[in-house]
Order: structure tokens, then C-alpha cells, then sequence
């Protein structure tokens, strides 16, 4: 399902939370009702973590990370650290990373198979992406823009990137990402679409300010109607994409 | 690492002929300090020349070269050891630890990166469909009737369902029997040939359709002709004339002048058993007298081309360094320069005294050496001197249906005629090798206007 919240007035949940499939992580000090649209469809599945981040608060764009791994920034302090060893599944490697550009979150955009990341990454970062997070890892810019992980939203079933993406870069995007993709906004016409929301393979929260519209394409392209029947899918992608690009 | 070290030496560009193949187990019998198993080496470096352009692209795109300029790896190695982590079998380097395989090893999200966007380029599942297919889509073989007939053979080969077209070869177990060629059959290439004994013991030979095409149209009568095999090695032509001359004594004389090619001749037309039809001499066919071959009165004319409708081994001569322009430059010098040796040995070829008919044939697809060879023999006035015509169509292979390109005899009134009397095949669409063939014919005093004999040459062709 797709939600809506806000964390201290402000819609960019993709800056104060981080989604995966097998964990979450949120910044501290939000309200109860930021906390509870993800409990409430995460409570018992994942764990939802509560930390901070190299002592901010912008959990989101700091980390990179999905079902296998997660990526922090050189700056995590060693308490963030074990905090977040004891709190994160066994099976999910953490991996402080040595890497100029720090917001991992901006610059690395991934799901459980594939990682966007910024052209100017260092190569052992690469490395490090593809061990850690077992993924292929593709140097990217979207819409001209370099931060790949503020402009682009990615699950395993879909993706959403920015509303100026060109329709041959979202077919190229598409078939590096063997996902359907859709460009567009959220939060009233933000094209900030990483850092407006998260989502995983079945849960999305993005700002308070998004629009039923907005909602719906992200609904559809995660593929998180309820009422979806499982048919549904890889040969209704085309279309999809059709229809919302 | 020694593999690629004893490796890198076949990528570059060779001043050697030969194959690929030759290349790699000469140098490794003759050099003592490769270590390297042969057929390993020759399967590594194979592969590597084959997606040698695609191999380059990522390095290219990768940019991994200026990144690991430090480690100082020759580009040849670099090449094998990427080849071996994208595109081998294993996805290995083949080496223990090694300063040069740790630093490719630190590329490997780059370069897999690439492989990934070069696949959706080229929009392929899998690495296969990026080459293309270099095995010939149906493997030719023919009856030795020296050594056995077409019906017992069949009995050998019984197993397999016979098919009527080459379009339903699409699998393994079954044969087609070749409606243009007698005693010729195809199977599918997977199929297992090599193996049997049909195969080790001489009785069927390997041999692809359209290179079948020249000894055919000749059609030498056993007892009656005599015939030279100008360019003989590696012999196929030749041996085929003899099961077609029913290994008649001394009927056949064959000349090639390459020192190892005439060890090659010297096996085929011993494992063929036509030792007794053959004469083999280790000569320059354009040197030889043609007054000292009264008796000759057919010849089997196929000198070096450029071998441009052979797919198999296309990639050998592969030079990935110099650009388009350049390369149809060079391609084209050397074409001139092959015409015109093609032009003096078939030339030579027609000016045996009581010679009938020659057959010239290519495994070339380029016109400046098929149709233009023609075109400039018909020319020449020695040639129409001598009383040569280009066989009309009914004589050669009448029911084929590729024929040559008319566009080069532009100008002439018979250039229908002319283009109608070559034959022509191309690459994998008609089933095998690109191939040209032309015959030259001409009566002598004494011959009849209307023989009998000539009828029987192609009864064995009707459609």
C-alpha cells in the first residue's frame, strides 16, 4: 500500500527514513504518526530501527542499502555503528564506506539486483556496492542530473524517476533495471522523487503534500494496489509504461 | 598467468598465414617454452578474437586501462583476462595470485557494468547471440565411390530420417540426399561424423556443397579425360575428381607448390585411396610447360582468394586497429592484386594445347574475382584466339539457382548469358560457404559439333 506522512513539517520522508525489504531505518525524534504509517504496515515483518546517522538526523540520505546490505558513510560514529549491528537482521551486512562523497543516499539509488550510482563514485566504492549489496552497479545521471539517489525511487517491481527524464533515458533505465519505469513527482510537484519518499516491495510512504494522482502512479508503478491480482504484472508492464510515461 | 603470457602473441596481427588454428599448434611444437596445452591455448585465444571487439568496446567504455596503467599489462593480456572474467564458461582468470589479476579483479563491478550495457545494446539474453554463429549451418559430406557406393553407405547411415530439403535439417538424426550434386549429403553439424568409421576410414569425406560445384561441372569420363588440378591442396577437389573419374590409373595430376600444404594433399589422397589416379607434383602450376601435357583435356582451375565467403575462420585475419575507410582500402589493393594473379594462372590454364574444358572456382564472394576474372579473360585476345566461350548455363549446373551478378558484364550483349553460365553461392543462406564457379569451354578440330558425351554430364541433375 502507499501512505502518506510527514516528519516535523516537512514531506521529504526519503530524507529522515531508509526502506528495504528487510529492514527500515528512521530518524530519531519524529512524531508518533510519522512512526506509525510505517509500523503499521511494517510492525511484525521488519524491523524498524530508530538511530541517527554521523549524529544527524537525515538517516535517508546518508545510507544505502537493500535486503542484503547496508552502506553508512565514513562519518557513523562506532556507537551508530553497533547500534545498528545489534538492531539490523543477522543475514544484512553494514559496511562503513571511505567515500568522498558521503551522502551514500543521494549518490547510490538500489534495489535487491541493481544500484544506480553517481558517475564520479571511487572505484573501490563500486566494489564495495556489488559486494555488499550483491548488485550490478551502473554509473548513471538522470535527467542530467548526477545525484542519482535524490532523483530516482526504486523497488524491485518498478521505479519512479524524475519528471524531465527523457523517454529514451527511462527506456534505458528500464532495461538496466529490467523494471517497468515512470517518470514523475511527488509532494505537490517535487521532483525530488528519492527524497520525497521510500518504498519497498510493498509498503511507500511519501510526503503529506502528494497528490491522489501522484499516489496513484506510485500505487501502480511499485505495483501496490491491494486488490492487485498476482496475474497482473510482467506482461501488463509494458503498459504501464506506457500509460504513465 | 603463463597461459596468457604464451596467448598474447596470437592476438596481434601475423605476418604467418594459415589458420588460426595451424598458427597455434606450429608455434607450440616448435617453441619450447610454451607450456601451455595446445588445444587449450587455441580454444582460449579462438574465443578471445571472436569477442575481441566487444572485449575492446568495454575496455574502452571502462576506461580500466588508464585506471591500471600502473600494473603495466600488456593490452594483448589484458584483453585474454578480461575475456576470461566476462565471457568464459567459468567467469575465471586463469592464474594465481598475480599483481595483474588482482588488478583487473578490482575492476569487476566496472567491467560487468559494461557487459551489461553493451548486452542491452545489442539487445541479447545471452553472450552466444552476440557473435554470430561461425559453424556452417549444414555439414557436407560425400561417398568416396573409390572406396564404397552410395547404397551401402546409406546402410551405414540408416539410423538417421531422410529429409528432402535443407530447411529441415534443423536438428540432430536426420539426412538429406543433394538434388544438385550426386552421392552428396548433408546432416546437421552437431551430428556425429568424425567418429565413425565411415568417416576415420576414408569412405565418406568431408566436404562442404558448393566446393563439390567445380568438379562436377567438369564431369571428367573415366578413361576418357584427363585432368590437372591446378591449386590442389587440400585436395577435396582433387579426391572428388578421382571417385568421380572411378579412380581411373593416372588420370589425374595434381600441382601445388606451398610445402606444407602438399603434406596435407599427400594424407587426404591416401586416406581417400586414389594414389593410384592422382600424380601429386610439388610444383608451381604456372611454371609448368604446356606442351609437355598433350594428354590434359580437362582442369580444375581454384587458386588462393580471399577467401571471403568462408565464415568459419573470417576473425583470424581480424585487425581491429585500423578503421572502416582503411580497411575497404586495403581490402581492395589486395583484391587487385588477387585478380590479376587469378587473371595469369587461369590464362595459364587455357593455353594447354588439347584442353577442353577449365573450371575456375572461388570461395570468394567479391565480383573483382569472380565475374571481373571472367570479364577479363573473355577480353584478352589470346583467350578468344584459342576459341574459349563461357559454358552457357545448360552445361553447368542448370537446375542451381544462384547465378553470377550480370551488372558486371554490363555493356555486352550476352551479359544474361554470360552472368546465367557462373555459378554462385552465398554464405550460410544456400547452406554452406560462399563459392563462384565459371567453366571455360572450347571445341577442337575433330570434335563433334552435337556430342553425345556432353549430355550425359548433366543427366544426373534434372529437376
Amino acid at each position: 500500500m502507499a501512505a502518506r506522512a510527514q516528519f516535523e513539517n516537512s514531506n521529504e520522508v526519503g530524507v529522515f527514513s531508509k526502506l528495504t525489504n528487510s529492514y527500515s531505518l528512521v530518524a530519531v525524534g519524529g512524531s508518533e504518526n510519522f512512526y506509525s504509517a510505517f509500523e503499521a504496515e511494517l510492525g511484525d515483518v521488519i524491523p524498524i530501527i530508530h538511530t541517527t546517522i554521523a549524529g544527524t538526523r537525515i538517516v535517508g540520505r546518508m545510507t544505502a542499502g537493500n535486503r542484503r546490505g547496508l552502506l553508512v558513510p565514513t562519518q557513523t560514529t562506532d556507537q551508530e555503528l553497533l547500534h545498528l549491528r545489534n538492531s539490523i537482521p543477522d543475514t544484512v551486512k553494514i559496511q562503513r564506506i571511505e567515500e568522498r562523497l558521503s551522502a551514500l543516499g543521494n549518490v547510490i539509488c538500489c534495489n535487491d539486483y541493481v544500484a544506480l550510482v553517481h558517475p564520479d563514485i571511487e572505484r573501490e566504492t563500486e566494489e564495495i556496492i556489488a559486494d555488499v549489496l550483491g548488485v550490478e552497479v551502473f554509473k548513471q545521471t538522470i535527467a542530467g542530473n548526477v545525484l542519482v539517489g535524490s532523483y530516482c525511487s526504486l523497488s524491485n517491481q518498478g521505479g519512479l524517476v524524475h519528471p524531465q527524464t527523457s523517454i529514451q533515458d527511462q527506456e534505458e533505465l528500464s532495461s538496466l533495471l529490467q523494471v517497468p519505469i515512470v517518470a514523475g513527482t511527488v509532494n505537490r510537484g517535487s521532483n525530488v522523487v528519492g527524497a520525497g519518499m521510500v518504498v519497498n516491495d510493498w509498503l511507500a510512504v511519501a510526503g503529506l503534500d502528494t497528490t491522489a494522482p501522484e499516489l496513484s502512479v506510485i500505487e501502480s508503478i511499485f505495483r501496490l494496489q491491494d486488490n492487485q491480482p498476482d496475474a497482473i504484472g510482467s506482461n501488463l508492464r509494458d503498459t504501464l509504461i506506457e500509460t504513465y510515461s | 598467468m603463463q597461459v596468457y603470457r604464451d596467448a598474447q602473441q596470437f592476438l596481434l596481427p601475423s605476418q604467418k598465414k594459415g589458420s588460426l588454428q595451424s598458427r597455434v599448434f606450429e608455434t607450440c611444437k616448435n617453441n619450447k617454452n610454451i607450456k601451455t596445452n595446445p588445444k587449450h591455448l587455441f580454444a582460449l585465444v579462438s574465443s578471445t578474437l571472436k569477442y575481441k571487439p566487444f572485449i575492446l568496446h568495454i575496455l574502452k567504455k571502462s576506461k580500466i586501462m588508464e585506471l591500471e596503467k600502473k600494473s603495466k599489462i600488456p593490452e594483448p593480456i589484458f584483453i585474454l583476462m578480461v575475456h576470461d572474467l566476462l565471457f568464459s564458461k567459468t567467469k575465471r582468470i586463469q592464474s594465481k595470485q598475480h599483481a595483474w589479476k588482482d588488478a583487473i579483479i578490482k575492476n569487476r563491478a566496472r567491467l560487468e557494468a559494461e557487459l551489461a550495457r553493451l548486452k542491452i545494446k545489442h539487445a541479447v539474453k545471452s553472450l552466444d547471440e552476440l557473435i554470430e554463429d561461425d559453424d556452417t549451418p549444414v555439414r557436407w559430406f560425400r561417398t568416396n565411390l573409390i572406396k564404397t557406393n552410395t547404397d551401402s553407405l546409406l546402410r551405414e547411415f540408416s539410423h538417421l530420417r531422410k529429409v528432402n530439403s535443407i530447411d529441415e535439417i534443423t536438428n540432430t538424426g536426420v539426412i538429406y540426399h543433394d538434388e544438385f550434386i550426386p552421392n552428396l549429403f548433408g546432416i546437421h553439424p552437431r551430428e556425429k561424423l568424425t567418429s565413425t568409421d565411415a568417416y576415420k576410414q576414408g569412405r565418406v569425406i568431408i566436404q562442404d556443397r558448393a566446393s563439390c560445384f567445380p568438379a562436377q561441372i567438369l564431369n571428367p569420363i573415366p578413361g576418357k579425360d584427363k585432368v590437372i588440378d591446378a591449386c590442389a591442396a587440400p585436395g577435396n577437389k582433387t579426391t572428388h575428381l578421382a571417385s568421380l573419374l572411378k579412380n581411373f590409373k593416372r588420370s589425374i595430376v595434381a600441382f601445388e607448390r606451398d610445402n606444407k600444404r602438399i603434406n596435407t594433399i599427400k594424407m587426404m589422397v591416401e586416406k581417400a585411396g586414389g594414389l593410384d589416379c592422382i600424380t601429386i607434383h610439388h610444383a608451381d602450376f604456372t611454371s609448368t610447360r604446356p606442351q609437355d601435357f598433350k594428354e590434359i583435356t580437362g582442369m580444375l582451375v581454384d587458386p588462393s582468394c580471399s577467401g571471403s565467403g568462408i565464415f568459419g575462420r573470417a576473425f583470424d585475419e581480424q585487425d581491429s586497429t585500423i578503421d572502416e575507410d582503411e580497411a575497404r582500402e586495403k581490402l581492395n589493393e589486395r583484391l587487385v592484386k588477387l585478380s590479376s594473379f587469378q587473371c595469369t594462372i587461369v590464362k595459364h590454364a587455357l593455353s594447354f594445347p588439347n584442353v577442353r574444358k577449365v573450371v575456375y572456382s572461388t570461395c570468394s564472394i567479391h565480383d573483382e574475382e569472380n565475374e571481373g576474372v571472367v570479364k577479363q579473360l573473355i577480353e584478352d585476345e589470346e583467350v578468344k584466339k584459342q576459341g574459349w566461350k563461357v559454358s552457357k548455363r545448360e552445361n553447368v549446373l542448370p537446375a542451381w539457382p544462384r547465378r553470377g551478378h550480370p551488372e558486371v558484364f554490363k555493356g555486352y550483349e550476352n551479359a544474361k548469358e554470360l552472368a546465367e553460365g557462373c555459378v554462385r553461392s552465398l554464405p550460410k543462406v544456400d547452406g554452406g560457404i560462399g563459392f563462384f564457379a565459371v567453366c571455360f569451354e572450347r571445341k577442337l578440330d575433330g570434335d563433334y559439333d552435337d556430342n553425345d558425351d556432353d549430355g550425359e554430364e548433366w543427366t544426373g541433375i534434372e529437376d
